[in-house]
This record gives C-alpha cells, structure tokens and sequence, in this order.
C-alpha cells in the first residue's frame, strides 16, 4: 500500500521533530536565548552545530526550540477553526433556510478580506503575541472547514442511512454527531494537515514583519529576520529557519495524501 | 459452413483490482454469424458484458485480454494495427449502451451525432449525411425526424435517447449489434418500444443482435439462442426455448425457477442460496457447486468443460439427470 | 372487516421549486408539479399492498410521506384510524419503518451492525443496556445473518446480506407497518427470491402490515394481496392482485401489464402503442393519461376520473370503466 507509506514517512519526520522539540533541553545544551558576545556569527563548529548569530545564540538550539513555539502555534491556529468551522458547516448543510444563508454571506465576506490586512490591523489592537495570530487565523481559518463541511453534508443528508435514523425518531443532536459527522469530517481533517502549514507560514511571515512572538523568544520567523543582513556572509542563519518551514510543509502533506487514502474508502 | 462474422475461441480477460487480479472471463468460445440473435445472461459480476466489451476491444483501462484469439470476418484481429483493427469492427459491429445518456455527446445535436459516421467515415457530403441520419431517425422509429434532428440529447426523454444511440450505432451500416443491457434504465413500456423496435430491425434487414442481460425473460422476447454465463464461463447454451423448457444445468434451471413470472403467483420463489463466487481467488471444482442443489464431492474437486448434450450444451457433470431435479431440487434451495 | 393500520386521506405532496432569477426577473410563474396529487389509500391490518408504476409517478415520494420522511402538502394520513401530526411521536414514528432501495448508501459505513441494532433498541427502550447484545443477536437470526456480524461493518458484506440487516434495523423497532421501497431491485435474481421470501417469512411471522413499492411487476405479483398502480402522481387503478392481473380496467394498466417481458415460450413482446407523455402541464387537465392513451375520448380533455367500482374491491380511474 503506497498510501500507507507515504503516511508512515510523513508521520515519521514530523513526529521526529516534535519528539526534538518537546526533549529539546536534552537535544541541545545551550539556552537559546542565552547571548555570547565574544562569539558572534561563528560558522558551524563542534561546539555550535549550527554556529550562532549575531548575538551570539547558538543557531542549532534556537531551531530547536522554534520549533516548539511554531509548531504549537501551528496546531492551535488550526484547531480552533476546525472545530468552529466544522460545527458551523455541520448546522449549516443540515439545517438549510436563513441560518444557512446568514452564515453563507459571512463566509463570503471573509473570502473577500485579505488576510495580512486583517492579521496586522489586530496585531495593533491586541498587541504583538501569540494570542492575536491566533485569533487573527481563526477569525479567516474557519470559513473554508464550514464550506467543505457543509458541501459534505448536503449530499450526505440526503442519503438513506441518515433517512433511516431519522426513521428512528433519533434526536437531531444525535443524527448529526453520530450519522453525519464521521462520514463528512475526513475531506475537513485531510484539508487541515496542509492548512497547518498555512498557519505555520503565516505565523513566520508575521514574525519575519516583527508582529508575532515578541522577541527574544526563538521562532523561526524572527530568525529568518535577524539573519537577513547576514544572507551573503552566513546566509544559514536565514535559509535554515525557511528550509524547516519547507520540512515540516512536506510532511504535513505526506500525511494529508496518506490519509486521503486512508479515510475516504 | 462459412466463416462467422465473429470467432471468440477460448477468450479470457484479467482485470486488476486493489483485491488483486480478477479473473472475469475465463475460457469463453463462441461464433457469431449474420442474422444471429444471442442472448447472453448472468449476474453481476459474471463477465457478460465484459465479454462484448473484449470483443469490441472496449475493454478499461485495468483490464486486458491475457490469453485466446478473436477472429472478425475470418482475420485475426491481434494481428491487425489499431486502425485496421477499428475500421475492421467497426463495419462489423455497432453497440448500444445501458446508459444512453452517457453514451451520447451532450453538447452535439442528436441529428449532427448519428450524420457523423456517415459523414467523415462513410464519406458523404454534408447534405447527404443528413438525409442518411434522417432515414435513420425514421428507421428506429423517431417520428417527426425533421423537427428532432437538431434537438441535443437532454432535451428528449430515456426512450429517444436511446433510439437515437441505436441509430448512431447503425448508422455504420453494421452487420451485428452488440447490446449491453439496453433496456435495464427504462421504464417497462419504454422497455417494450425499444425491444419492439429491435425485433423489427432483425426481421426488416436480417441484423445481428448479441444481447447482454441479466433478465431472462428479455431473451425470451427477443433471442433464439442463449448463453448463460457463470463466473466467467458459459454454463449453457442452447435455444431459448429448449432452454427454457428443459435446462440442463442446476444454475439455468435455479434462475429459471428463480425468476418471478408476471404471469403466474407462485407466492413462494425458488432461492438460491449462497453467493457468486469471487474470481480473485483461483477457482477448485465448479464455481456453482457451493450453491447448487445437484452437486456432490467429485464437482468441488473438478471444474466441467462445456458439452454438448442433446441439442443444447452444459457445463455440468450431473446434466444428463436435469429431468429429475424437479424432485430433489430442494435440498439446498429453499431455505 | 379487519381495520385500517394506516391511510392516506387526499395526500398531495408538492416539491417547492426554486424560482431562478431570470424567471422572477421575468415574472414568470414556476409551475409546480405535484409529486403526488390527492392519493386516498388504505392499508388493512396484515395485508402486502403492491405499489407499482414507472419511475417518476409518485410511488416512492407516497411511501416517504406515509413513513414521514417527506411533511404532506396537503391532506392527512391516519394510523390506526389516529391522525398525525405534522411532527409525528417516538411512537408514531417506531409503527411504519422503511427498508430502503440501496444496499450501499442505506447502511452508515462507519458504524457496524452492532451499533446500529444497539442505537435503536436503545433509543426506544426496546432493550436495556444488559439484553441488548442477546436482541441484536435474535434480530440477525430473524434476517438470517451469523451473530459474528454484529461486529462488522457494512462493506464487509454482500448487497443481499446488506438489504438484510436494513430489514433488522426495521424490525429493531417492532414495527406494525413495513414500507419497502424497491428492496430487491438492485439485487440479482438469484439473492432477490431469497430476500423476497425472507420479506414475507417476517410479514406473516410478525403479522406485519406492509407497502410494498417496486417497479418490478412479476415481483409485486408474487408477494401482494392487493396492487395499486400510479400514474403522474394518481391512484389510477386499485383492487385485489389477481383480479387486477386478470382484468386490467385501466389503459394504462392494460399498457404496463402487456409491456412486462414474459417468461413463456413463444410470447410476443406487447404491439401496443405506448405513447410518449407530451406536455406535464397539460396532462393535468381532464385524464392524465389521455395523450397515451389508445381509446380515449373527446370527454378525456375535461372530465378528470376518479376511481369507480370495477367489481367487488377492485378500482379504476378511467371515464370508460363501466
């Protein structure tokens, strides 16, 4: 089965970096945001892996430990539109009428907004943190889990075996957790792995702008920034924090082609 | 006897499944000759219409003839190119679909599709082809052809739509007609118009019709000889009425007796028991003695070829006793 | 006389269609057929009713309303001789179960035999949580199935096995009234006879009432006490089997009878005319069969039939059934 492969490779490499990311004190002995002024910009070296930037912060740590604050990020972005998107596209496809229509022209004028716009306009009302990347991705991530939830749901509810609980007498609350959402939700889980990776990029494009995790926290954003005047010199210190973007966008949509495989039999 | 338009000697297809390789068609030979109407019958999954649809060289894409040699107008068309090949069969054998829709283009007028061949095969000017596709119209019985000539397919109902795909499958002039369940989509009085009108063609201008269907009594109205088709082989063959009358094999007879009759309330139907067997897995014994009421040790070690007997043929060990299975046959039927 | 279990009074069943812009731009009236259109039916304690009629006539939006799938436009349907309401009780709803046509879509492909079984019997506290298993288990022995299926999944069987645990998830519920709509046709002749037969083992061990839709007229013929044939939304023709069989009164049902393909030798596929229906709009005046029909006459255009005694029970639609 290459499906299965494709899935075990995927899980296989994020699951690595996560494991890294979580033992990151024992993967790394260095604090990543400890300074060394006597020892800037040093290429690799067996000390400094990675060798450190221009304050001196060992590189390799603060990838490591990045990849705590993006990957956790990442995922939380995601979960919340998930969940409301999912919800909202469940009710939605079920229940039609003016609450479908209602929905439907707020999903449309989320569509239409640009999202960098929306992301930095509450970056000034809330501040710089990880709260308002949240926020700003959930307010815009949760339209496309309404609309591919609620497409789902329109055939599905036509189909007999939801005919037959109905038939049943069973609660409508009850139809839709029970006969409707495991058959609708795989298309929404498949979409969220490579939604993920949007989130994780949106998080590092507005760290790179200086509005997301204040520094000196290590994030691969802010790294990407700090290392820029330096790209024809150590040009690592930029394209490293990229190049991890890159591994864990690969992976995430290893195990997005896996699951399709896997769920939509 | 002179050369059948169409030779299937010893045919077997394979068709690759996420299951593995399926065996759909597994030794079939049969001829056919101008003016024949075959009527091919069995279940889901039996290899009947795979059978045209080799023949046709219509096969998908996951499937391919692994072995046997099919002979149009005496040529062997394994020898032939491609091209050779299409010109070859297609002045042989026009097909109809079950699904008319399906089969016609959606986005040309019906008329335009049924000139087309006459057209830019047959060569015809632009005004002769439509004279050709009217007459057609006329002959599958489309009344007032003028006026539909230029409707697209959607705009017609399921029993035109398939009047039309019938008049494009002869508008190359074919000796046979290959029929894929034709019928099964329409509606009963649309069903009749439509075997009617196959009637018609066959007795007005001698056309050949092989007519794949899993409703017996559809062959009944329509064909002269029948081949039953199990797990990929015929299990008999034979004229209908014979056929009909005194099966010689437990599976014709099981379905025969199977079947509700529309005119007779038998409150109670013959059932088979079990299930077609799965042709992933390699086939010991005959595939229908599992669920066969005749069947002893010897047909769950050895496959039977296909005998002739009297005047039809069975595949089946225990045929020479069929006029004593009207007593013993409920030992595994009803249940 | 037994009594009436279930009755449809003057059912209409309309399917709102949406009006596209250009239409409401243009002012244009949509015109709404009814699926049904006034059905009067009753079904008598114990009895297999045979619905029959080509696709699009009704047959199966008349067997979702009476289930309540589908709210009545207009009219009422009693049960028991009791009116529903528009929303119907848990104990209104466990009297008529349905079996549906698809094996494949009526089975939820993520919840096994046992759950299903296990919701319903539940739900309805037709078992408690200490009995449930053994009921399933006496379910799946009703329909013929091994115990071991509990734990399987709908794609781990067959399409006749799959019709049968859709007929255990009916009778989970002990129902009264069985609706059916076109169960065996898409099954082979083979499974089909068995799962008829199984179909009219539980109607008579259960003293079930039952509906039984189907275009497949040498199936209805086999397993009805009475038949009753649709046309466009209408009851045209309604009486006990064999007399319907026998002595078609209706056109239209001289028209379907005659079309069936039959199985005896020597038979001659129907030379009658059947016509193609012209104009839905225009068939709703006068007789609805009038442009397909071979002996109409000029009163056909105005006088829209309803059923007149033929004999006995036995009814027809038709200005000419004296």
């Amino acid at each position: 089965m290459k499906s299965l492969k494709t899935l075990y490779i995927g899980a296989g490499i994020l699951g690595t970096l996560i494991v890294a990311a979580i033992f990151a004190p024992l993967v790394t002995s260095y604090d990543p945001t400890e300074q060394d002024l006597m020892q800037t910009l040093s290429g690799p070296t067996g000390a400094h892996w990675l060798g450190t930037d221009a304050l001196g912060r060992d590189v390799f740590s603060r990838l490591i430990y990045g990849a705590r604050v993006d990957l956790t990020i990442g995922v939380l972005a995601v979960l919340l539109p998930f969940i409301i998107g999912v919800s909202l596209g469940l009710m939605t496809g079920w229940f039609g009428g003016k609450f479908d229509s209602s929905v439907m022209r707020v999903v449309d004028t989320v569509i239409a907004f640009p999202f960098y716009v929306l992301a930095i306009a509450l970056v000034f009302i809330f501040g710089p943190g990880v709260k308002s990347i949240i926020v700003a991705i959930t307010l815009v991530g949760w339209v496309a889990y309404c609309r591919i939830v609620r497409a789902n749901v329109l055939v599905a509810k036509e189909l007999d075996y939801v005919h037959a609980a109905r038939l049943t007498g069973l609660p409508t609350r009850r139809i839709l957790r029970r006969h409707l959402l495991p058959n609708v939700i795989s298309q929404a889980i498949v979409f969220s792995m490579s939604d993920i990776v949007l989130s994780i990029l949106a998080i590092v494009s507005l760290g790179y702008l200086g509005l997301g995790v204040p520094i000196p926290t290590a994030e691969w954003g802010s790294m990407i920034q700090e290392g820029q005047p330096y790209i024809l010199q150590q040009w690592w210190l930029a394209t490293i924090p990229g190049f991890m973007v890159v591994i864990v966008g690969f992976a995430l949509s290893l195990i997005g082609d896996g699951l399709v495989a896997r769920l939509e039999r | 006897m002179s050369t059948p338009l169409i030779s299937v000697q010893d045919l077997n297809v394979e068709i690759k499944t996420n299951r593995g390789l399926l065996k759909a068609i597994r030794g079939v030979s049969f001829d056919i000759n101008g003016g024949d109407s075959i009527g091919i019958v069995g279940e889901s999954g039996s290899g009947k219409s795979i059978t045209l649809k080799a023949i046709l060289g219509l096969l998908p894409n996951n499937a391919h003839v692994s072995s046997g040699k099919i002979f149009v107008a005496g040529t062997d068309i394994s020898t032939l190119d491609k091209k050779a090949r299409r010109a070859l069969l297609s002045e042989t054998a026009g097909m109809i679909f079950q699904d008319a829709i399906a089969a016609l283009n959606p986005v040309i007028t019906v008329g335009d599709q049924i000139a087309e061949v006459p057209r830019f095969r047959l060569g015809q000017s632009k005004s002769e082809s439509r004279q050709t596709a009217l007459k057609l119209m006329e002959q599958v019985g489309i009344s007032d052809a003028e006026s539909r000539f230029g409707l697209y397919p959607h705009q017609l109902s399921g029993g035109l739509r398939q009047r039309i795909a019938i008049a494009i499958a002869l508008s190359g002039s074919p000796k046979i007609l290959f029929c894929d369940e034709p019928t099964t989509a329409l509606d009963v009085t649309i069903q009749a118009q439509v075997l009617r009108l196959l009637l018609e063609l066959r007795k007005n201008s001698g056309l050949g019709i092989v007519f794949v269907t899993h409703d017996l009594a559809v062959v009944n109205e329509i064909c002269d000889s029948i081949k039953v088709m199990y797990a990929g082989r015929f299990v008999e063959a034979g004229n209908v009425h014979t056929t009909f009358s005194t099966p010689t094999h437990p599976y014709t007879y099981s379905l025969l007796k199977a079947a509700p009759d529309p005119d007779e309330a038998v409150h109670r139907l013959f059932s088979i028991s079990g299930e077609a067997p799965n042709l992933t897995a390699p086939v010991v014994g005959c595939p229908f003695a599992p669920r066969c009421f005749a069947a002893d040790d010897h047909c769950l070690t050895a496959e039977p070829a296909l005998l002739s007997i009297a005047t039809s043929a069975s595949a089946c060990f225990k045929s020479s006793g069929h006029d004593t299975w009207a007593a013993s046959d409920s030992k595994s039927g009803v249940k | 006389m037994s009594q009436s279990v279930i009755a449809a009074n003057n059912l209409v069943k309309h399917f709102a269609k949406r009006q596209s812009l250009v239409d409401r731009l243009r002012n244009k009236e949509v015109f709404n057929v009814p699926a049904i259109d006034g059905v009067n039916l009753e079904l008598k304690k114990g009895e297999t009713l045979g619905l029959v009629g080509e696709s699009g006539c009704g047959k199966s939006t008349l067997g979702r309303t009476l289930v309540g799938l589908y709210t009545a436009s207009q009219g009422s349907i009693e049960l028991s001789g009791k009116e529903v309401g528009e929303a119907r009780t848990l104990e209104e709803r466990r009297t008529v179960q349905m079996v549906f046509q698809d094996p494949f879509s009526s089975l939820n492909p993520r919840m096994t035999v046992g759950e299903v079984l296990r919701e319903a019997l539940l739900f309805h506290s037709l078992a408690t949580k200490e009995n449930v298993d053994e009921k399933s288990k006496e379910l799946l022995t009703l329909v013929g199935l091994p115990h071991d299926a509990l734990k399987s999944y709908p794609r781990q069987f067959s399409g006749g096995q799959r019709q049968r645990i859709g007929i255990a998830r009916a009778l989970a519920l002990q129902p009264k009234i069985l609706i059916a709509d076109e169960v065996v046709s898409a099954l082979d002749v083979s499974v089909q006879a068995s799962v008829v037969n199984l179909l009219m083992d539980l109607k008579r061990d259960l003293g079930l009432t039952m509906l039984f839709i189907s275009h497949n007229i040498a199936v209805v013929r086999q397993v009805s006490d009475r038949i009753a044939v649709m046309y466009l939304g209408r009851i045209v023709e309604v009486g006990p089997t064999e007399q319907v069989f026998n002595n078609p009164s209706h056109p239209y049902t001289k028209l379907l009878l005659s079309s069936v393909p039959k199985m005896a030798s020597g038979s001659q596929i129907s030379s009658a005319p059947a016509g193609e229906l012209q104009s839905i709009k225009s068939a709703l005046v006068g007789c609805r069969f009038r442009s397909r029909c071979p002996v109409a006459v000029d009163a056909c255009a105005s006088i829209d039939p309803s059923l007149t005694l033929v004999e006995g029970t036995h009814q027809a639609a038709c200005l000419l059934v004296k």
